[in-house]
């Protein structure tokens, strides 16, 4: 009997777990009672599907989106309106990853307190992190390419430019047909949703991983005659690069010397380097998922690790992470996490949440970033040529990635800025561009040209 | 109500019970046959029966007897006989529930079978070892049940399919959030307009329409009768109230665990109810009946009829958790001015309350609470 009572502990037991799993879910609803509540079938900030109330400005106030009892209007400018599509959203929620769409609980005024309904009358202002004019330029800048222009200060994680095209005017939107190739992926935010073939902008990864593998690497040489037999794989060079130190390697962005990088290394520790470079993660821009990089090093014929160490067979590339890991190397390991939502206020200009600036894990060491950014400048300097780039002290690396279905290479650019008001790492992504100097570098400078003088 | 009450009366004394253990045992298997051949399919559950425009539940109403039983045939010592026959008899109720496809409802029915099988025996071997079998069924049960298999398919995933299986447990979230602290107003909210809104997804429509605060008290109001019972067994009059009640508070606790959690996506969504809460007559009916059995085993003078009374009158009023209203304790003194005080009032282990066992005010309770705590380190 005594035994008995003492047993009945047993109820404690069971209570104590239905407090803690009651505990933990007030934990998970102040965390992310905001996106609980953009769920489209809320009436209560919802009517038939659009947000009724709130207004998306850019960093400096300028309105791009606002509702007014569902009646949304975007914003005065058109190429604003075009630029900033994926970025703002449509209020039908056909662009997922929309501030509309994503934020929609903050627009309403959501709030842990009294839930969904609104302290004052007419939504709050939600001030994202972008610059209108700069997206402007971006935008103008990508011309009809398909492709994606991001830029964000790898100190604060402030996104100051995210352009994804092709795009349309959200004020006047045409009949969109499906197979319209023009229209090809329209609802789809191509910087934070899409993967790419990176080309050679993952050279920057391998590279990362052979100066964490090979303790003597910068003092090997490398020979290119236009070709090499690695595996199963022919890998081919754009021409006979000859003798070539490892930096001259970068420079001229040899495939030979870098498929026998990759051989040597490994698919495995390349693998495991992609990942600590955080492309195999998905980012959370304030709640909004990014796509995970994925990459062909479990093949077993060196041949396709080879090519997968150069950028191109399985491996694709999210252009956000790419932009991440290039912060990570302008800040020698930690960079900041970026963020869309700069704040959000009251009507009245009372801020109502505070967004702290968070950091990465470290995703590259120190060292190797200090050697790689040196080779990024290098690559500037030698070979593009830094009369592209005036005034800025840009650290770059171009990729030509070549895509079995079209005849034309998909055009990328990616580094970053060294500035004290303007510390920019970007990434620019121009399908069918051709060479990554020609034009992405192009569109890059235009758009960084336009960032600095922002400031 | 009235069947707490009733309920409440007959536990007082053991030898009735006794007597009425194997009536009960066969009635739950009724009930549950019943189901079986009656009932109509809803939601994949074949748990409800129509008769003359009523529609009931009976795997309700066999929660109670199941206790009443479980508790009773081992009561009876630590006889083989009554062992297998408790054990016969979990069994039956599982399977019965599994072919009715009422899993959440059998998930109840194996911790409440744990539990009394603890408290009877403590043994944490034997336990694990049917743990182990259960979960080896439930993995069975997975590959033959696609209609289960999809439900644990989504669990932790709800958001990624908001119109199709994770339907129910988003909107629950969405509607929760919506409310905030002090909720949206009655009726103000959409959740009700959800199929099974109003029983499965209710903590959900609580925090929605009465905000937060109100959905966690109810849950607070639930975990506070395991504190009610720890207490009142001290006192225990018999081991058969101990494990009644104990059984009880355990089926209220995690049944109120599964349907909270359930329809938030922490657990697989099962369809059970909220005890006291949720809507629907078979369920209230049964949340009072469990009630009854920690009643049974509350001692205090004056404070419960489920004992002969001695003294009259407590002025100061009994602490009181949980759901249970003010009135009912006049009621119940009512009840016993006609009832009859022939029968011995107490079991086998019957026991002289001991003074000082009542929550008699704030600080009995409090001084209470920490011997507990106490107790709960393991120095006693």
């Amino acid at each position: 009997m005594k035994n008995i009572t003492r047993r009945t502990i047993i109820t404690f037991f069971l209570a104590a777990i239905l407090l803690a799993g009651t505990f933990f879910f007030v934990g998970r609803l102040f965390m992310d009672g905001s996106s609980w509540v953009s769920l489209s079938a809320n009436t209560h900030i919802y009517s038939n599907g659009i947000l009724k109330s709130g207004t998306l400005l850019d960093r400096d106030g300028e309105v791009l989106a606002s509702s007014n009892q569902g009646n949304w209007t975007f914003a005065d400018n058109a190429t604003t309106r075009r630029a900033l599509l994926h970025t703002v959203g449509i209020p039908q929620g056909t662009i997922s990853t929309g501030a509309i769409t994503k934020f929609a609980g903050k627009l309403a005024g959501y709030n842990f307190i009294t839930g969904a309904k609104h302290l004052g009358t007419s939504g709050n202002n939600l001030y994202l992190t972008v610059d209108a004019d700069v997206c402007d330029t971006a935008y103008q800048a990508l011309g009809n390419y398909k492709g994606t222009v991001g830029v964000y200060n790898y100190e604060t994680g402030e996104i100051i430019c995210l352009v994804s095209t092709p795009t349309y005017d959200p004020a006047n939107p045409p009949a969109i047909s499906v197979e319209d190739p023009a229209y090809e992926g329209v609802y789809v935010n191509r910087f934070l949703s899409s993967k790419f073939i990176p080309g050679s902008t993952f050279k920057l990864v391998t590279l990362y991983a052979a100066l964490e593998e090979i303790p003597d690497i910068r003092s090997r040489t490398f020979h290119c005659e236009g070709s090499v037999q690695i595996g199963d794989q022919l890998i081919t060079c754009t021409g006979a690069h000859g003798d070539l130190t490892l930096e001259q390697a970068l420079n001229v962005s040899c495939n030979c010397a870098f498929g026998q990088i990759a051989e040597m290394i490994g698919g495995k520790k390349l693998a495991k380097y992609a990942e600590a470079a955080g492309l195999t993660d998905s980012y959370s821009v304030n709640g909004i998922a990014t796509k995970a990089s994925s990459f062909g090093f479990d093949s077993k014929d060196s041949g396709d690790i080879a090519w997968a160490g150069v950028g191109q067979g399985k491996d694709l590339v999210n252009p956000c992470a790419m932009m991440v890991y290039m912060g990570a190397i302008a800040n020698g390991g930690k960079t900041a996490v970026p963020q869309i939502i700069s704040k959000v206020t009251l009507p009245g200009g009372l801020k109502t949440s505070i967004y702290l600036h968070k950091k990465t894990e470290p995703l590259i060491t120190e060292e190797s970033a200090s050697i790689i950014a040196e080779y990024m400048k290098s690559n500037v300097v030698n070979n593009y040529g830094e009369s592209r780039f005036p005034g800025l002290d840009i650290y770059g690396k171009t990729g030509t990635a070549q895509v079995d279905s079209a005849e034309v290479s998909n055009s990328w650019f990616v580094g970053f800025i060294r500035n004290e008001n303007a510390p920019y790492a970007f990434v620019v992504y121009a399908e069918g561009g051709g060479s990554g100097v020609s034009t992405a570098a192009k569109i890059a400078n235009t758009v960084l040209q336009a960032a600095v003088a922002r400031d | 109500m009235t069947f707490f009450v009733v309920l409440s009366w007959y536990l007082r004394d053991l030898k009735r019970v006794v007597k009425l253990r194997h009536a009960v045992a066969a009635l739950t298997c009724v009930l549950l046959c019943a189901s079986l051949v009656f009932g109509t399919i809803t939601n994949g559950a074949q748990n409800w029966i129509h008769i003359m425009g009523m529609s009931i539940q009976p795997s309700e109403l066999a929660k109670v007897c199941f206790i009443f039983a479980g508790a009773a045939s081992l009561e009876r010592l630590f006889k083989k006989r009554n062992f297998w026959g408790f054990m016969g008899l979990s069994f039956f109720c599982f399977g019965a529930l599994a072919l009715m496809s009422d899993f959440g409802t059998c998930a109840i029915f194996f911790v409440t079978f744990l539990v009394i099988a603890f408290l009877r025996s403590g043994d944490f071997a034997t336990l694990s070892l049917i743990c182990c079998s259960a979960i080896a069924a439930l993995v069975l049960l997975l590959k033959f049940k696609p209609y289960i298999a999809a439900r644990f398919s989504i669990w932790g995933h709800a958001w990624d399919d908001v119109s199709g299986a994770g339907y129910q447990q988003v909107r629950t979230m969405s509607a929760a959030a919506s409310g905030g602290l002090i909720g949206v107003g009655s009726g103000e909210g959409w959740l009700h307009r959800i199929a099974a809104a109003n029983t499965d997804l209710v903590f959900g429509m609580i925090c929605e329409e009465w905000g937060l605060i109100i959905g966690l008290l109810a849950i607070l109001g639930i975990a506070s009768l395991s504190i009610f019972t720890f207490r009142v067994v001290k006192s225990g009059r018999s081991s058969y109230y101990v494990i009644a009640s104990c059984a009880a508070v355990s089926m209220l606790v995690f049944q109120t665990m599964l349907n909270v959690f359930g329809s938030l996506d922490m657990f697989p969504l099962t369809g059970v109810t909220f005890p006291f809460v949720s809507c629907g007559g078979s369920s209230m009916l049964a949340s009072w009946g469990l009630l009854a059995f920690v009643k049974a085993a509350d001692t205090r003078q004056g404070a419960s009829f489920a004992v002969k009374k001695v003294k009259f009158k407590n002025k100061k009023k009994p602490f009181r958790p949980g759901q249970e209203p003010q009135s009912v304790d006049d009621f119940f003194e009512e009840v016993l001015e006609g009832s009859d005080a022939e029968y011995p009032p107490l079991g086998r282990d019957a026991a002289e309350p001991e003074p000082g066992t009542g929550f008699n005010d704030m600080d009995d309770f409090l001084s209470d609470l920490e011997f507990l705590f106490d107790n709960k380190g393991g120095k006693r």
